[in-house]
């Protein structure tokens, strides 16, 4: 196999006494899609989070397409190439749905304006609300503004793309359109991580999934080894609680 | 009433009786709930107003002077012959229409003379020539710039007042206005100062929001370095202080200076903002204009004069940027912290997330508390008249020593500074209806 594209070597992370990462080593090849799971304060959002340094490290080593993660320059180049959803989608909004997605394209990669807004009426086409790019994100609804929150960070063309509970502060009916999306994009070949406990999706897209419980990576399977076959016993009481 | 215009729809009885009982007792209708709440105090302060201008011609007069009327004339030379009157400072090129006040014994004005036109060539010097005698429509040349011109006067006349009239000229219109004091000199100094107060209210803001527990191990060596290149520096500069203990103060303060270098901006805004709060505007003025302002002056030998009105400009921006750059710590950290990082993770740099993403909303949440310390501004700016400068308050005792009228010069300061603050809260409330988001 090829070399991975992101490799993390036993990460600590301390919040004041919180110990959220305790050694954790994960590799990431080229166009795989990792989903992560477990249960609420697992840290699996904190390890999402310290791929493109929104957290600082404690100890160990993160290095993301050949960038290791250690001074200011690196980090604002590794970000460039790594897309991010959050879960409450944090778009602008004093700026329209189309601004959303120029801004950056403008501001980082220095793109002139027409062509920053072709590529960005091009992706709002991509995640399916062309007519919605004049409106702000208070005149969209949820699963409009996560679109719209993926194609900003498809704008810099990633990579990487992480994706955090990006369905978890929507409505039932509106995580459909969001995964529908983000199912096209794990077929185009884009390499991503993903926490999420959407089942359906794991199933269809993963390569492989984590499961992560206080601070440390208790499993490592195939979405089809994990749900059916789970080795640990953290892992089997987790899945008994999210599972039909 | 809406009521009425929707066809078929049977008008309220109640919305009918009330209209039917206010018809009785005013004799029309008159639509009190539509009149917005400024419209009602300004109908408050009209009444009481007018009343007063109409009964009271002091009113008209202290309002003429604190507005320092008339906009379209300069007196620009008096005399006590009643003879010829030279300008009394030298004109700049261009064409220039005189006329001649005369007034009595009271200094009561009689009369007035024809217009001279007279044009000021380039290049003419400040010197004394035959005066103009003759009136004119068309233009004199003259080959100076500071002319003099006679006449006769009338039977009576004690005294000749020269004015330079610029009615038909619109530039020198508004550049008299410019520099009028009273009213004009107000909101110059306040529209100035708050500028001024913005930009340091910004600068200190963003230090102020900065970190807190800095990393002061980052780049130590270099700076520990550029220290030691300061520390030469100085002791090549100060030969008096190169003898061990002075040269190891000196290396002591400066590294000292140069190890917590990363948690300077914090610290230096903090102090800036404790201090200038804590201490009253009208001490910061005083302060400015009689202790700063000469010290300055004597030690550049005149070079640095900032008497008048810089003095009072920098002296109100000053004061004011701390307590703006409290209003902007407290906009930017209102915006949720997910703002920053959104725009962090995509590779946008702490300034360009600050001046695109943070900033942008900040200012939207701040604008009524600006407004607030907009119109807090142009009220403290009555302060410095303590430095002697004849804004709105100062016109206005000076027009009170001269007529012996308190009440009525009083009345006229508090009438002026309150239509324009009534003004700029309409304004205030304008620019935050046009940045309004849509949906909030």
């Amino acid at each position: 196999m090829a070399e991975p594209i992101i490799l993390m070597q036993d990460v600590h992370k301390h919040f004041g006494h919180v110990h959220a990462l305790q050694g954790v080593s994960v590799q990431v090849y080229p166009a795989e899609v990792v989903v992560v799971l477990g249960p609420s304060g697992s840290g699996k959002s904190t390890m999402l989070r310290c791929i493109n340094h929104l957290e600082a490290i404690d100890r160990g080593r993160i290095v993301v397409d050949g960038i290791p993660l250690e001074s200011a320059k690196n980090i604002n180049k590794v970000r460039a190439e790594v897309g991010m959803v959050f879960q409450l989608f944090n778009l602008f909004p004093h700026l329209t749905a189309l601004e959303n997605v120029v801004l950056a394209q403008r501001v980082v990669r220095k793109r002139k304006s027409r062509a920053a807004e072709e590529i960005a009426r091009d992706l709002l086409v991509k995640v399916g609300i062309p007519e919605k790019a004049d409106s702000y994100p208070s005149q969209l609804s949820g699963g409009q503004q996560q679109r719209v929150a993926i194609a900003r960070a498809l704008a810099m063309q990633p990579k990487i793309m992480l994706f955090d509970e990006p369905t978890s502060a929507l409505d039932p009916e509106m995580i459909k359109e969001v995964l529908d999306v983000m199912l096209d994009l794990a077929k185009e070949g884009m390499t991503m991580v993903v926490v999420s406990h959407e089942m359906g999706f794991a199933r269809a897209a993963a390569d492989r999934m984590i499961f992560m419980d206080e601070g440390i990576i208790v499993e490592e399977a195939t979405p089809e080894d994990l749900y059916n076959n789970p080795q640990h016993e953290r892992t089997k009481l987790f899945l008994s609680k999210i599972l039909p | 009433m809406a009521s009425d215009k929707v066809p078929g729809s049977q008008p309220s009885s109640l919305t009918a009786d009330a209209a039917a009982r206010r018809r009785g007792r005013m004799g029309m209708a008159v639509p009190w709930e539509s009149i917005p709440w400024w419209g009602i105090i300004i109908l408050i302060v009209g009444v009481i107003v007018g009343y007063s201008v109409l009964t009271n011609s002091y009113y008209l007069d202290a309002l003429y002077f604190i507005f320092d009327l008339p906009w379209n004339k300069d007196s620009v030379g008096k005399s006590a012959v009643a003879e010829t009157v030279s300008v009394a400072m030298a004109l700049r090129p261009g064409t220039y229409t005189f006329y001649a006040e005369y007034l009595d014994e009271d200094e009561e004005v009689v009369g007035r003379s024809d217009v001279y036109m007279i044009e000021v060539p380039r290049g003419a010097p400040e010197v004394e020539t035959e005066p103009v005698t003759t009136p004119s429509e068309t233009p004199i040349q003259v080959e100076t710039s500071t002319p003099t011109i006679a006449g006769i006067a009338p039977e009576g006349v004690t005294s000749v007042v020269l004015y330079d009239d610029f009615s038909g000229q619109p530039l020198r219109i508004a550049r008299r206005m410019w520099t009028a004091r009273g009213v004009f000199l107000t909101i110059r100094v306040t529209l100035l100062s708050f500028a001024g107060a913005m930009v340091l209210g910004l600068i200190f803001g963003l230090m102020r929001v900065s970190s807190r527990s800095p990393d002061l191990t980052i780049h130590l060596g270099r700076r520990l370095l550029i220290g030691l290149g300061l520390i030469v520096l100085i002791l090549v500069a100060l030969p008096d202080w190169r003898n061990p203990t002075s040269a190891l103060m000196v290396a002591i303060v400066v590294e000292a200076i140069m190890f917590i270098l990363p948690a300077m901006p914090y610290t230096i805004s903090t102090l800036y903002v404790e201090v200038v709060r804590g201490v009253p505007m009208l001490v910061i003025i005083l302060y400015m204009g009689f202790a700063v302002t000469p010290a300055l002056r004597n030690t550049t030998d005149g070079q640095l004069d900032l008497r008048g009105l810089p003095a009072a400009i920098i002296a109100l921006s000053f004061g004011y940027g701390a307590y703006l750059s409290e209003v902007y710590r407290a906009g930017i950290e209102s915006i949720p912290g997910g703002q920053m990082e959104a725009a962090r993770s995509l590779g946008m740099s702490y300034f360009q997330a600050m001046r695109h993403i943070i900033l942008p909303q900040a200012i939207r949440v701040v604008l009524p508390p600006l407004g607030n310390d907009f119109i807090a501004m142009l009220k403290d700016s009555s302060l410095i008249s303590v430095i002697a400068l004849p804004e709105v308050l100062q016109s206005g005792r000076l027009w009170i020593s001269r007529n012996f009228r308190a009440f009525e010069g009083f009345n006229s300061v508090a009438l002026v500074y309150l239509v324009m603050t009534l003004l700029l809260s309409l304004m205030v409330r304008f620019i935050e209806r046009k940045a309004a988001l849509p949906g909030k």
